[in-house]
């Protein structure tokens, strides 16, 4: 009985093994096209030759919150974006779990939180989230401008949910987008994110 | 943003020592182990979580998402406070991810101390505060503070949780780690660990090495082997890897620090040793293909596939084309039912077991109906029974049966055969396998099931390779019956290792239903002409096959060998090795050095050493029972032997978890050995 019930377990985690990978530090980053919360279609190729940030995130996540209520999150968004960095939030949030969001109730959210990514994107069916295996929310990846994975894991060098640990913790998105300006390797380039699950 | 950052509650509870505080979704508290401190004493706090039902927090390593809970201590002047420790966690799985954490009730436990020239009487006021993240799916950080006010006394009162806290602790982890072998396998990783009476839990404690799903393990005489796939998060090779490893049964779980080599070792079988240092996917590829190859001239595989051969031989003109089609399916057949078994082989590990290559023929069951199917088709061999071409890919429709259905399951049956054998090479290859990622260590055994089919299918191709086949006669009626007996020793091979696994009763239970079944054999080829005759046949062979599944059915009720084992012997082999890390995780260890002609040895161990009440002792004691075997010469026990001043057997030493060993004398009783083991003089 228990090596059936087994078998049955391990069945329903193959099938939903079945479309997880995830890229390394130096692969080229997956190519996808999603729908952004502004209604347009946004492809990661017509960003090609420049550095491009992808950030995990979930509205009900208390790791996302500790960024975005202390205004973490949308500074880091508007001083890169600024910079000519290409900054897409992904939530591959599936319809009815936490956090996820259709166009509207995203543009919304985007609207209230003051939040400036290039492109906020919904990826409802989680295969970009797969593709790259985002595990957490916030997981973040920085794209080179050849389009190579640069840097992939944690936003910054303090697991906590607590708004008051941002400061004093090393930013890893930050050091790894200095490092591709000054031309220099990327120090840490694969960390262990740390966050809520993403809510395949 | 809507929902800003919810803290869960932020209490303070100012008592003497337990106050319940409820957050979401847990119920924390923080209790002392004693009312009133003494100087220069040792006390535990205790953080006890009680979860909601689904709800977990995590361990020190969360895994692939979460958080470690964390406890802030504001001690008084002249105190001290040790890590927070964590009992073993279990993996929880929430979709794709895994995670190291607790659910229902937990106790995180510190240890403090307080300073020597503490005056009596003196008020203690402790802050603590604890933040954590608990989880069903959706997560919620949780916080919570408390300020405990003991006193201090010349002599500490336990409080009323103490004996709580005191059996939480005797649970938690030994913090010394022990040594270890860690080494690259392939594209992963493998842990090397003394083997235990049953097969750990194996928790990593340094994130970004291995990933967090359950190892496969293989047990290799004193020496098991545990591979883990490398984390997607893998950066660079750190010098220290740190494992936490759950023995059970009642042991306590301990930690291992192995220092990590770049230098890949490959999979440690007989032929890696020999050949090349480090597998990769090319070699594995190609080690499978040469495996799949030999495994044709294996006993349990050759008498079945030469007669396939064979029968090509007589073919000529327009058959050819059926041959062809014949190969095709054939070799579609043996690879998907490799394709299929490796499949649920990964499905298993993924859902957590610890299962390698062979697992199947770890299920007596599996291995009393192997039994039936090589004794069935000896006796078909032998032309003692006829099948009917409907029982597809069986005895004669196997060997003289056409059409791509026959052939294709003539696959599936040389699959089903192949499978208690071990090619060389095979090892090698599949231990690759199973540290891969699922499509390429499909891929591997899709080789290894081309490469078994190759052979046949190469004779079905092409037709001039069947001309060098002999012709056939006569003679292939004797060759034919001839190979019978290798499929009986192969029957009677699963028989034995179907006794290892469980018992004599079990092998007698799978004897008679052997008889039952030949009977309903015979049986089924009898024509009775009168109706008494007719219906006389139909209840004995319905008696026959129901009493050959009545003894297979059986056979799942029979006691495991593990069951067997820790209810009878519960004894490991002697190794200098294993009794050296046993030692240092501070288990207790009685060695018993006997030997089969030992007369004395005997007798002790009838009288004493099989006994309820020394077996009973064991388990109270958590004592590890070691058996060395001097029945032969061994020079590990020779030297062990040498150290107490001996040249012979018996010698009983019993190693107390601290202190000095202990020899026994030479002749026991149960009560002498109980004492022992508890510790009395």
């Amino acid at each position: 009985m228990n090596l059936l019930q087994s078998i049955a377990l391990g069945a329903s985690l193959m099938a939903a093994t079945s479309a997880f990978a995830s890229v390394k530090v130096g692969d080229t980053a997956p190519d996808f096209t999603l729908k952004g919360a502004d209604g347009k279609s946004y492809s990661l190729k017509s960003f090609a030759g420049k550095k491009v940030v992808l950030e995990w995130t979930n509205p009900g996540c208390p790791f996302v919150q500790k960024f975005y209520s202390a205004g973490e999150m949308q500074r880091l968004q508007s001083a890169n974006t600024s910079n000519d960095v290409v900054w897409l939030s992904i939530n591959s949030g599936a319809a009815g779990k936490q956090g996820a969001m259709d166009a509207a109730g995203a543009s919304a959210l985007v609207a209230e939180a003051k939040a400036t990514p290039t492109a906020y994107l919904l990826d409802g069916a989680g295969s970009v989230g797969k593709s790259y295996g985002a595990k957490t929310t916030p997981h973040m990846y920085v794209i080179d401008p050849q389009g190579k994975i640069a840097y992939m894991g944690a936003i910054d060098s303090n697991p906590s949910a607590d708004s008051a640990d941002i400061k004093g913790a090393t930013n890893y998105v930050v050091a790894a987008l200095d490092s591709l300006n000054s031309g220099k390797p990327v120090a840490n380039a694969s960390t262990q994110p740390y966050g809520c699950s993403v809510k395949y | 943003m809507r929902c800003l950052l919810a803290i869960a509650l932020w209490a303070t509870a100012a008592t003497a020592s337990a106050q319940a505080v409820r957050a979401d979704h847990l119920t924390a508290e923080l209790r002392a182990s004693v009312l009133s401190i003494e100087p220069g004493g040792t006390f535990d706090l205790a953080l006890r979580f009680d979860h909601d039902e689904h709800w977990h927090s995590y361990w020190h390593n969360p895994g692939d998402t979460g958080l470690a809970t964390k406890l802030k201590l504001t001690l008084p002047e002249g105190f001290s406070a040790g890590e927070l420790e964590f009992p073993a966690p279990e993996r929880i799985n929430v979709g794709d991810l895994v995670n190291f954490g607790y659910e229902g009730r937990i106790q995180l436990l510190t240890s403090v101390r307080a300073p020597a020239n503490l005056q009596p009487g003196e008020q203690i006021e402790i802050k603590a505060a604890a933040s954590w993240l608990v989880c069903r799916e959706e997560c919620i950080p949780g916080r919570a503070q408390w300020t405990l006010s003991l006193v201090s006394a010349a002599a500490a009162e336990p409080s009323a949780s103490a004996s709580e806290i005191a059996a939480a602790r005797a649970l938690l982890p030994l913090q010394e780690r022990v040594a270890a072998s860690f080494a690259n396998v392939g594209s992963g990783f493998q842990l090397t660990l003394a083997t235990a009476p049953s097969i750990p839990q194996v928790f990593p404690l340094t994130q970004q090495l291995v990933h967090n799903r359950a190892p496969s393990s293989r047990v290799d005489g004193a020496q098991s082997h545990f591979n883990f796939a490398r984390s997607e998060e893998f950066d660079a090779l750190p010098a220290q890897a740190e494992f936490l490893i759950v023995p059970g049964a009642g042991r306590r779980p301990y930690f291992v620090a192995a220092q990590t080599s770049s230098a890949p070792i490959a999979a440690s079988t007989p032929a890696a040793q020999s050949g090349s240092a480090s597998v990769n996917l090319l070699s594995a590829l190609a080690l499978a293909l040469l495996g799949g190859m030999i495994l044709n001239l294996m006993p349990c595989v050759f008498p079945v596939l030469s007669l396939k051969a064979l029968s090509f031989a007589s073919l000529s003109g327009l058959e050819r084309r059926t041959a062809v089609i014949d190969g095709l399916a054939y070799t579609l057949g043996v690879v998907s039912s490799f394709v299929a078994l490796a499949a649920l082989l990964l499905v298993l590990r993924a859902a957590g077991q610890a299962v390698g290559w062979g697992f199947q023929l770890q299920n007596p069951l599996i291995n009393g109906v192997l039994a039936y199917l090589f004794f069935a088709m000896g006796l078909s061999l032998l032309g003692a029974v006829q099948f009917g071409s409907s029982i597809m890919g069986f005895g004669q429709s196997l060997t003289e049966g056409h059409g791509a259905r026959a052939a294709f399951f003539t696959g599936v049956l040389a699959c089903v055969v192949a499978s208690p054998c071990t090619a060389p090479f095979m090892g090698t290859a599949l231990g690759y396998a199973v540290t891969q990622p699922a499509p390429l260590a499909l891929l591997v055994f899709a080789v290894l099931g081309f490469g078994l089919a190759l052979p046949m299918l190469i004779l079905s191709l092409i037709p001039k390779l069947s001309s060098l086949l002999p012709k056939p006669g006569a003679w292939m009626e004797v060759f034919k019956q001839m190979l019978a007996f290798p499929l009986f020793l192969t029957a009677i091979w699963l028989l034995w290792v179907v006794g290892r696994q469980s018992s004599l009763d079990a092998v007698a239970l799978l004897l008679i239903g052997l008889v039952a079944l030949a009977f309903a054999l015979w049986l089924k080829d009898l024509q009775p002409t009168q109706t008494a005759g007719r219906a006389a046949r139909l209840i004995g062979l319905t008696l026959g096959f129901v009493s050959a599944g009545a003894c297979l059915y059986a056979l799942t009720s029979a006691p495991t060998e593990r069951e067997r084992v820790s209810a009878n012997s519960d004894s490991m082999p002697y190794s200098a090795a294993s009794l050296a890390s046993l030692r240092a995780a501070r288990t207790p260890v009685l060695i018993n050095m006997t030997a089969d002609w030992c007369l004395t040895c005997k007798v002790n161990e009838r009288v004493a050493l099989k006994s309820e009440v020394f077996r009973a002792a064991l388990e109270r004691n958590g004592v590890q029972y070691m058996k060395g075997d001097w029945t032969h010469y061994d020079a590990e026990i020779t030297e062990f032997l040498a150290q107490y001043k001996r040249n012979g057997v018996p010698l009983y030493v019993f190693f107390p978890a601290t202190g000095e060993p202990r020899v026994l004398p030479q002749v026991l009783t149960p009560q002498l050995v109980a004492d022992v083991l508890s510790g009395q003089p």
